[in-house]
């Protein structure tokens, strides 16, 4: 069965180190060595534009409730003058949709102030550009005066869903901080001997803060047979990179046990 | 290895919250219808707080993983199968204790942040 054993070492100021650690007495047989660095520092923030996701089911939904339905029935399309049929649709029709829209679409993510931003930002939205895009781009009026009812009511609705969404860069986003991940650097060689005379590994460049990946990837096989109470001796050569923070090296034996 | 792919494999799961800075001890015990443990592996709510985080693990009163040990070795990345994954042991279940000491030094976090933690026990139930 194969069990581990941790070295931690903390090289003060920057400096090199040499030293020996006794290895467990079960350990008679070392099967792979891993070796890692981490220097502690102080994580900066930074700003990151996250995407919401798209509430496609959430504004369809939306769209059908009665307050919006009831809403789009023939009064719209059938006005004399697209002018007067431009006038009710803000009037009446607009406030509700932006109401419904603004105070439904909410996520459990954001607290009350962003909450409120994007409420604020959907409303700003719609009632600016909302009527522009219907009554020119879609042509919603003349398009109007030969439908059903019902595929009037279903346009609009289709419409709204399509205007969101070809806006959704500007609605649905949050900007949170996070940390930002320390920069990895070399910070200098590690050679590992055996009872003082056997390399395991000679001169090799450790890098600080790379990104450790899962413990199967990063062991280097090794077959070292050892005597009862043997020890292991670390010597570390920095090379100055570290600028006075504290160096953590973790060297993990793995080794064979009965 | 024939004898492993006939048994039946189960997961046990062990969650805890960890808040930044702080050294969490759970205790407790394997599952009694699980006849030995074969592997474990664990996941964070927030992969920010890898680093600097470390654990040692006892299962069956044996130390398994030692002190010290970062969290990052046996962290559970997106592109890895649970196969490739899962950390190898070979213990004991049936109700036999289990200890994780996990310490939380993060430098990564926001004050007084917290996370979840799961630790995976990848068990096996021998086929009767």
């Amino acid at each position: 069965m194969k069990r581990y054993f941790v070295i931690t070492h903390q090289p003060k100021d920057n400096g090199h180190l040499n030293v020996q650690d006794l290895l467990p007495a079960s350990c008679k047989l070392i099967t792979g060595i891993a070796v890692n660095a981490t220097v502690k520092q102080s994580g900066q923030l930074e700003d990151v534009t996250e995407n919401l996701s798209f509430p496609q089911a959430l504004i369809s939904g939306l769209l059908k409730s009665e307050s919006i339905t009831d809403l789009f029935y023939s009064y719209l399309r059938t006005r004399s003058s697209e002018a007067e049929s431009k006038e009710f649709f803000e009037s009446d029709i607009l406030p509700e949709i932006i109401q419904v829209l603004s105070s439904g679409i909410t996520y459990s993510c954001l607290d009350i102030t962003e909450q409120q931003e994007l409420s604020d930002c959907i409303a700003e939205l719609f009632s600016t550009q909302f009527t522009d895009y219907l009554y020119n781009e879609v042509e919603i009026f003349p398009k109007g005066q030969y439908m059903s009812d019902l595929s009037f009511a279903d346009l609009i609705a289709q419409q709204t869903l399509l205007f969101t969404y070809i806006k959704r860069e500007d609605i649905f986003l949050r900007t949170k901080q996070v940390y930002k991940q320390p920069e990895s650097y070399e910070c200098g060689n590690i050679s590992l001997l055996v009872n003082g005379n056997s390399f395991l590994l000679r001169d090799y460049m450790l890098t600080a803060n790379r990104n450790v990946r899962h413990m199967s990837k990063e062991i280097m096989p090794f077959h070292e047979p050892l005597d009862v109470n043997s020890s292991i001796h670390t010597v570390f050569k920095s090379n100055k990179n570290s600028d006075g923070r504290t160096l953590t090296l973790r060297i993990y034996i793995e080794y064979e046990h009965e | 290895m024939e004898k492993t792919e006939t048994n039946i494999q189960k997961l046990q799961v062990v969650k805890f919250e960890v808040n930044k800075g702080d050294t969490f001890e759970f205790n407790g015990n394997t599952k009694t219808e699980h006849d030995r443990v074969k592997g474990i592996f664990l996941r964070l709510s927030n992969p920010q707080a890898l680093q600097g985080a470390t654990l040692r693990v006892w299962l069956d009163d044996t130390e398994i993983i030692p002190d010290d040990t970062e969290v990052a070795l046996l962290h559970h990345n997106d592109d890895m199968s649970i196969k490739d994954v899962a950390f190898p042991v070979d213990e004991k279940a049936k109700n036999s204790p289990v200890r994780i000491i996990y310490k939380d030094n993060s430098e990564n976090l926001a004050v007084e942040d917290s996370y979840h933690v799961r630790v995976y026990l990848l068990a096996e139930v021998d086929k009767k």
